[in-house]
């Protein structure tokens, strides 16, 4: 492998770009949930919040807490050529990014007492979990592709920028939703 | 060389086993304050900041957008 | 025989799309019905199924066009080539009705489909405005006025920020030296993606129309026909493009400048480029967000917007505006790039004060920010508001200020020549002065509470888009078009096209101001009689025509030209620019030796003084090892 050292270079200019691209990307994406977080304080003030169960907040907000951790293991482990931490890692981030989308799709949509169309403060509870959801899912489906590919093991500790870019995505969500969690939930009475 | 690697390694997994440990406590510290004190809602922003701040530096490490090509990691 | 003419349509990217789009929206629409019937209610609901349709269709025409193959492959864990190529068996206009990677070629992809649609959104205009030349209703039907009026206006937001994307498109590689975009799969995706956008706007002229305006605000929104959805999905899509495109601009001009292109010696079109790159990125998703949720309140019966579900109107005004004001600035700013771009070439002399015009455009994107409530003084939204919204708004005019003083210092004792594209620069910058000077009456909220929603406003604000945007581009078009097709346009019929547009113009725009004045509401298809304001429609909708003429002169010059015109001397313009330094048009992979800056770019009419050496010796490959970046970063 004589051309090694110019194609890792290659690759390293490509990753500048790359970071800039993805970081501009969040950036973007934080004006949407920016707008989000903006309707519904305009809208509820500080003295209101919806009726959402209290427990499941905290499960589902420690399980996205949980699953950044094992992310950031999973990226760590890569980079130090760690493989089988690293395919272990992103497997239990990925199950515990489905774990939150059946906590809040799946529980907390379906106990609430109120439905989309009861009022403002419901639709903006719809809104917000839900554009998070598509997010956390476009998220795992991120996380599976960079799980089958590492399996085929074409990430090394030089170039795994798929695994970074997964990662770096993966926080953003958890990010929204550390703003999310209470402005949804503690922020107010219902 | 080798055992440098493998300290650097537990080095790294260790400081992303602080962050979650000091996210928790930040989190739980959310929670009470959020079920106790009704209406304080300007801690529970500067928490939220507090988390933001930490996740995007040590987990999303912003500041390897700004680092030059040639270090890594 | 008939079937290889069969297969040979389909080998086109556009052609396979529209065909994936089609099955897109029927197989969406089944997934509606189906999951209507399954969970019992009756299975044909006109409006989900268009929305998830048109969702579906847009997925289908973007997968059948080919654009998401390499992520595909990405995903599937294969490699591709670091520069993507587009398929080589297409030849001539084959190759722009498909994929291609290629900046230049979507940058003209950008233009040509910003052109086509800036005539429909013409032509709706012409339609309503030959309604409005006589008091009452002749031919026109009210609620087809009002969308024809309301599609005239979002149509023509696409065809600017198309054109836009033309321009930042094929300039900024060429310009800073870079052979391409930084993401070209992303950029062929962006320009993609409006097709399906337009589609879906243009059909909301069959699906029911909408009577809002552009602006779509509720409750009226939330009540209009069906096509107020596709009104919105169309914008949405149309939106998506302009934030991927922006965020590739800045990546571009931040990573891919070319050695001793530093921020500072960029040309100034660059600059423009990026400022409203930053708006565009940001600002879009807002509007995004607002007519979503007005999607969302007509689908699911949510109450964002609905006062008796404890929802806000205003809201929406606010979320809509935070972008829609920026939005203007992404409209102008190019253009005003493209200003002080060509006045220092025909006036050979170094544009006056470049720190300050690279400054300004940042002044007017960052301030830009800061001035959406400016809409909203009539809106009921809280009074204490009004005053600070009435300062910042006309604290934009300071840099704005800053570009015109430069503009008029460059041409002072310059050495003028008046070619086509100085024409049309030099009217852009009288008409802007037109709209810079009617904007202050509506930034101020003693005025602004008689203009608002007058025809005062539809004159201001075509005054500000013609200087800002369609001269401009006009100038662009005819600066560049040497460069893009290696030949040139005709003198005489450019000059025409001038001649007709500019004084048309004024007297349409001046008349709106006019007619505004003296009480015609804009948005509205008949008027009073007695408001004896007749005689102006009617000068107004001939000046419309005449426009109208000029335009079609235009792309009759261009067409013909494109063809059979002369072929260009090298630089035709004797600008300092890169791009201009290579052979027109421009070789496949723009500077295949790597160019150097060393000088400063506008330095016309200064004795040996250079911008850029174009064959910059290789002292250190480009892609260097290790060491000597870290030199060079360190020398950073």
């Amino acid at each position: 492998m004589s051309t090694q050292t110019s194609t890792l270079s290659d690759y390293r200019r490509r990753l500048t770009t790359n970071r800039l691209g993805l970081w501009l990307f969040i950036i973007s994406d934080a004006f949407l949930f920016g707008g989000l977080l903006v309707s519904r304080f305009y809208l509820l003030g500080t003295a209101i919040r919806p009726e959402a169960s209290q427990i499941v907040g905290l499960v589902v907000t420690s399980i996205l807490l949980l699953s950044s951790f094992f992310m950031n293991r999973a990226e760590t482990a890569i980079a130090h050529g760690d493989r089988k931490t690293f395919q272990f890692s992103l497997l239990v981030t990925l199950l515990l990014g489905v774990l939150f989308l059946a906590g809040v799709v799946g529980v907390e949509w379906r106990i609430a007492p109120f439905g989309p169309s009861d009022g403002a403060a419901a639709s903006l509870f719809y809104t917000m979990t839900g554009f998070h959801a598509f997010h956390v899912l476009s998220g795992v489906l991120f996380l599976a592709i960079v799980w089958r590919n590492g399996r085929k093991g074409l990430y090394s500790p030089e170039k795994h920028w798929a695994v970074e870019a997964a990662a770096v995505y993966w926080h953003f969500v958890d990010v929204v939703w550390v703003f999310f969690y209470p402005a949804l939930y503690l922020i107010g009475t219902p | 060389m080798d055992a440098n690697i493998e300290n650097m390694k537990k080095e790294a997994y260790r400081a992303g086993f602080s962050v979650l440990v000091l996210l928790a406590m930040l989190t739980v510290g959310e929670y009470l304050l959020g079920s106790i004190a009704v209406g304080w809602w300007a801690p529970l922003v500067g928490i939220s900041l507090l988390k933001a701040f930490f996740i995007v530096r040590d987990y999303m490490h912003l500041p390897r957008l700004f680092a030059g090509e040639e270090e890594q990691e | 025989m008939s079937d290889r003419g069969r297969a040979g349509v389909f080998s086109i990217g556009l052609f396979r799309g529209l065909l994936g789009l089609v099955i897109g929206v029927v197989v969406g629409m089944g997934v509606v019905s189906l999951a209507r019937l399954l969970s019992g209610l009756p299975a044909w609901k006109p409006e989900p199924a268009w929305v998830v349709g048109a969702v579906f269709g847009a997925a289908g025409f973007m997968l059948a066009t080919g654009v998401l193959n390499d992520w595909w492959r990405w995903a599937k864990g294969e490699e591709t080539s670091e520069h993507p190529q587009a398929d080589p068996r297409l030849k001539g206009w084959a190759k722009y009705l498909s994929v291609s990677y290629d900046h230049k070629v979507i940058g003209i992809q950008y233009g040509f489909t910003s052109l086509l649609i800036f005539s429909l959104a013409g032509l709706f205009a012409l339609t309503f405005r030959t309604e409005l030349a006589q008091p009452g209703v002749q031919f026109l039907q009210l609620q087809d006025f009002n969308t024809l009026m309301s599609l005239h206006g979002i149509v023509m937001i696409g065809a600017i920020l198309l054109g836009v994307g033309a321009m930042s498109n094929y300039l900024v590689p060429l310009m800073i030296g870079a052979n391409d975009m930084a993401f070209p799969r992303l950029n062929a995706f962006a320009y993609w993606i409006n097709v399906p956008g337009i589609v879906f706007l243009v059909s909301t002229l069959f699906l029911g129309g909408f009577d809002t305006g552009w602006t779509g605000y509720p409750p009226l929104s939330a009540r209009a026909p069906l096509g107020m959805q596709m009104f919105f999905l169309g914008v949405y899509f149309i939106g998506l493009s302009s934030i991927l495109g922006s965020l590739n601009v800045i990546a571009t001009i931040v990573n891919l400048r070319a050695r001793g292109m530093t921020y500072f010696r960029m040309p100034i079109f660059v600059w423009t480029a990026f400022a409203t790159a930053i708006i565009g990125l940001t600002a879009t998703q807002l509007i995004g967000l607002s007519f979503q949720l007005v999607m969302f309140e007509r689908l699911f019966g949510m109450g964002f917007f609905e006062p008796s579900l404890g929802g806000d109107p205003i809201l929406f005004q606010h979320l809509f505006w935070f972008y829609s004001h920026p939005a203007v600035y992404v409209f102008v700013l190019t253009g005003l790039g493209v200003i002080s771009e060509l006045l220092p070439v025909f006036a050979r002399k170094p544009l006056f004060g470049y720190k300050w015009v690279a400054l300004s455009s940042f002044g007017i994107a960052l301030v830009g920010f800061l001035v959406w409530a400016h809409h909203m003084f009539t809106s009921g939204m809280a009074p204490y508001l009004r005053v600070p919204f009435m300062y910042s708004t006309l604290l934009v005019a300071v840099p704005t200020g800053v570009k015109f003083f430069s503009w008029v210092a460059t041409i002072w004792e310059g050495k003028l020549s008046f070619e086509t594209p100085m024409l049309f620069v030099l009217g852009a910058v009288s008409i802007f002065l037109l709209g810079g000077l009617s904007g202050p009456p509506n930034g101020v909220v003693s005025t602004d509470l008689h203009l608002q929603d007058t025809y005062w406003i539809v004159g201001h604000f075509h005054a500000t888009m013609f200087g800002g945007y369609v001269f401009p581009f006009f100038a662009a078009i005819y600066y560049w078009f040497p460069k893009i097709t290696g030949r040139m346009y005709n003198e005489k019929l450019g000059k025409l096209h001038f001649y007709l547009m500019l004084p048309a113009f004024y007297v349409q725009s001046l008349g709106q101001m006019q007619v505004g004045l003296l009480g015609m509401r804009r948005r509205i298809g008949d008027y009073d009689p007695a408001l004896g304001i007749q005689f102006s429609h009617l000068l107004i909708t001939i000046a419309g025509f005449v426009i109208g003429v000029s335009v079609l002169i235009a792309f009759y010059n261009l067409a013909r030209s494109a063809r059979w015109g002369e072929v260009a001397v090298a630089n035709p313009w004797r600008s300092r620019s890169p791009e201009w330094q290579l052979t027109s048009p421009v070789p496949e992979h723009n500077y295949a030796e790597g160019i150097e800056v060393v000088g400063e770019p506008y330095d016309y009419g200064l004795e040996g003084s250079v911008y850029v050496n174009m064959h910059a010796t290789p002292t250190e490959a480009p892609p260097a090892p290790p060491a000597v970046g870290q030199a060079a970063a360190a020398a950073d």
